[in-house]
């Protein structure tokens, strides 16, 4: 894997527009946003800011949860140009680069905060890779690690895109079912900041499996009692233990604290 | 029956309160919100005048009743405001809506030159209002027209209403530029009348001499005279509409008017808002005049050579727009219980074909005379950049960048970038247009979406692009033309 060079940026943003190789970065202001070997990049207008709610916790494996998460959890913002977004000491928002990217098959890509910004306490992405085929705007997680407020205003070149090339042929498509060129993934064409994604059509049903086990997880019976489900009920209603493989007659409070799956 | 006393100073009461509630609902907006300046300055106008009558309301004399009704409407236009946050309107297509109405009025001083504020509306249309005479409606005779003109301190406010239906509908947003056209033919009222003068002026002489011998004939001479008005309005509006935004408000005109008669030319004698021409008319008044038979031989062209799997379901798009017959004319006059309803009806249907040749030399002389008033038009968009434009659509990619040669580009127009996206969209609508090859095929509103998103990042992207550009010429890499 090799970091492409500013030359070879160059030559795949002018390659025709049919080419696999040919990358975009649209639109840069200026050509000194390609430097030796990244892409400096935008913040873009688009923000999320999430919400302080009624919601405990954030769950990704609690499906109906988690499609309503949007409305409930998250706060869609357009900054105008010229306005300014204080992001305070420790806050975390969603932004949006300016430009969009598309990368070609053969080229993977990572977007980190320029120093200037680093040094000033500013992460711009803490889910750092953009995958091969990727089309679309990329969301940045901001994050004040400092003890200052800072002030962002659309437009500042706060990240950088570092492309990398991978052992693929541009030509060739993988052969795994659902990796084609360009891929159509999680987030479709995303222009704006974009809340997390869990379960979208088809996709996440894992997550289910590793949750909690509950009637309210809109499972249609529950799942048969556990050895240590069933002593907690037990206990509860007053009933004596059965006897049951690894049941003891004080619940095993590590085990109920952690949680562990049923073997 | 007038309220009794007791009753008017209950009603006297009430109005109190709901001024009071009004301007609260006004103060607590947060303007941040707001899509443009122009909302904020029509907010506290508003604001000023309620707390104005706030004032007077304790030594009111006259019918509460109307002071009511008319508190009740202004705080239907308060709600309008409110929801008129940014949220629902996208700033990408107002940054470039006011770039369009400020080249429009360039000419006009800036401390007197008319605004432009933008709410939604329920209703499935796009309206541009006079505010200082909204205002002046709702709070006359309440206040003196001295206190609500001065209000406005020598401003000129338009109100423009934008259908909430079609909020992601971007291409329909071309419209836009139609009822920006009103707001032209307002400032340059004199020149339009000598044009309708020019084409009309002996049609109604000899009609007036016509109409002398019958019953009411001047009443029915002077409905004529305002319905052609009407009619030359409309044509204007067009065309302003099409020097703006090019074709895409020849799709986003046939669009708002689907399912209704494409050759009834509407006459209201009550409602002139609701005069116009046949949609037929109008598409082939703009398709001889404005060039978009150049630009469809462009287009089809250049689709041919660099996307020819969309060359047909795209190009065909302006082609199968409505077409107009003559004798297919049909005149609609409303409302049906008009008294003067089948005379207006029988003189225009027996005068249909000079009323359409004036209407097309009325709009001809419109397409000659607005470049050389309005100095500072965009030069039309081509149809071989659209095509490139409606490529990057196709490839999934903001329709933002003309190719150069440079990677840098040269920045679209709001014109161009509407009409590749209008062609798109209605290709789409069509399902004539298949899935790009190696990709799987999405589901309309999905396709539809994505279209959406990828114009609106165009129309915020190419802005600030030319934007920067105006402040850093340095870095351009194209000569702007």
């Amino acid at each position: 894997m090799s970091v492409l060079s500013r030359a070879e940026i160059i030559r795949r943003m002018q390659a025709d527009p049919a080419s696999p190789e040919r990358l975009y970065v649209t639109p840069l202001l200026m050509d000194a946003q390609i430097g030796p070997a990244s892409i400096d990049v935008r913040l873009g207008s688009s923000i999320i800011v999430p919400k302080k709610t009624y919601v405990d916790s954030h769950d990704p494996t609690d499906r109906k949860a988690v499609l309503q998460a949007e409305s409930s959890l998250y706060e869609r913002i357009r900054l105008p140009y010229n306005s300014k977004f204080v992001l305070h000491p420790n806050e975390v928002i969603l932004g949006v680069t300016f430009e969009y990217v598309v990368t070609p098959a053969d080229v993977f890509c990572m977007i980190v905060s320029r120093s200037s910004w680093g040094r000033m306490g500013l992460v711009i992405a803490t889910a750092t890779i953009v995958q091969p085929g990727f089309r679309g705007c990329l969301t940045l997680e901001l994050t004040n690690m400092s003890d200052s407020p800072i002030a962002l205003y659309p437009g500042l070149p706060v990240g950088q895109l570092v492309l990398m090339k991978t052992s693929t042929d541009a030509s060739k498509r993988d052969s795994s079912s659902d990796l084609t060129y360009p891929r159509v993934g999680r987030y479709d064409c995303p222009t704006e900041a974009e809340p997390p994604r869990f379960f979208p059509s088809g996709k996440d049903n894992e997550l289910e499996f590793w949750g909690a086990q509950t009637e309210s997880k809109g499972q249609d019976k529950p799942m048969a009692p556990t050895p240590e489900l069933d002593l907690r009920r037990r206990k509860r209603r007053g009933r004596p233990n059965t006897g049951l493989a690894g049941e003891t007659s004080e619940p095993d409070r590590k085990t109920e604290a952690s949680g562990t799956p049923p073997s | 029956m007038d309220p009794s006393e007791a009753d008017s100073a209950l009603i006297l009461s009430k109005c109190e309160d709901l001024a009071a509630q009004l301007v609260v609902r006004l103060a607590r907006i947060d303007h941040r919100t707001f899509p443009s300046p122009a909302t904020s300055a029509a907010a506290d106008i508003l604001s000023t005048l309620l707390q104005r009558l706030q004032e007077t309301i304790p030594t009111y004399k006259s019918n509460f009743a109307v002071l009511y009704t008319q508190l009740a409407r202004t705080a239907k236009l308060v709600s309008e405001i409110e929801e008129s946050a940014a949220s629902w309107i996208p700033l990408p297509l107002v940054a470039n809506c006011d770039s369009s109405w400020k080249n429009l009025f360039r000419s006009v001083e800036e401390s007197v030159r008319p605004r432009v504020f933008y709410t939604v509306t329920e209703h499935h249309n796009f309206s541009l209002e006079d505010f200082n005479a909204e205002l002046g409606h709702l709070f006359e005779p309440l206040l003196t027209a001295e206190e609500i003109d001065k209000s406005f301190l020598g401003g000129k406010i338009w109100h423009l209403k934008l259908p909430k239906f079609e909020g992601s509908n971007i291409p329909l947003f071309a419209n836009v530029s139609h009822e920006y056209g009103h707001a032209v033919f307002k400032a340059n009222e004199r020149m339009v009348q000598e044009l309708i003068d020019e084409t009309f002026g002996s049609f109604l002489t000899g009609l007036e001499k016509e109409l002398a011998r019958e019953l009411e004939g001047t009443a029915i001479h002077k409905f004529i005279s305002d319905t052609l008005k009407d009619f030359c309005g409309e044509l204007f509006d067009d065309a302003i509409a099409t020097f703006l935004v090019g074709p895409a408000f020849l799709v986003a005109l046939s669009e708002m008017e689907w399912g209704a008669d494409a050759d009834a030319w509407h006459v209201s004698l009550q409602s002139r808002e609701q005069t116009h021409p046949s949609v037929a008319f109008r598409v082939d008044v703009i398709t001889r005049e404005s060039g978009v038979v150049t630009f469809q031989t462009e287009l089809n062209t250049t689709l041919k050579a660099i996307v020819p799997d969309v060359n047909d379901s795209i190009g065909s798009v302006l082609s199968a727009l409505p077409g107009h017959e003559q004798n297919k004319v049909q005149f609609v006059v409303s409302p049906s219980r008009h008294v003067r309803r089948a005379d207006v009806s029988r003189v225009l249907t027996k005068h249909r074909v000079v009323i359409q040749h004036g209407c097309r030399a009325f709009a001809k002389l419109c397409y000659q005379k607005i470049p050389k008033v309005i100095v500072d038009l965009d030069k039309p968009s081509k149809g071989g950049d659209v095509a490139q434009l409606v490529r990057r659509i196709r490839l999934g990619l903001p329709p933002n960048i003309f190719p150069t040669g440079h990677y840098l580009g040269k920045p679209a127009g709001l014109g161009a970038i509407l009409t590749a996206s209008a062609l798109y969209r209605r290709a789409l609508l069509s399902r004539n247009l298949k899935a790009p090859e190696g990709e799987p095929l999405v589901p309309l509103p999905e396709a539809l979406a994505r279209v959406d998103r990828l114009t609106l990042k165009a129309l915020e992207v190419s802005y600030v692009q030319s934007r920067f550009y105006k402040a850093f010429p340095e870095h351009s890499t194209h000569v702007s033309t």
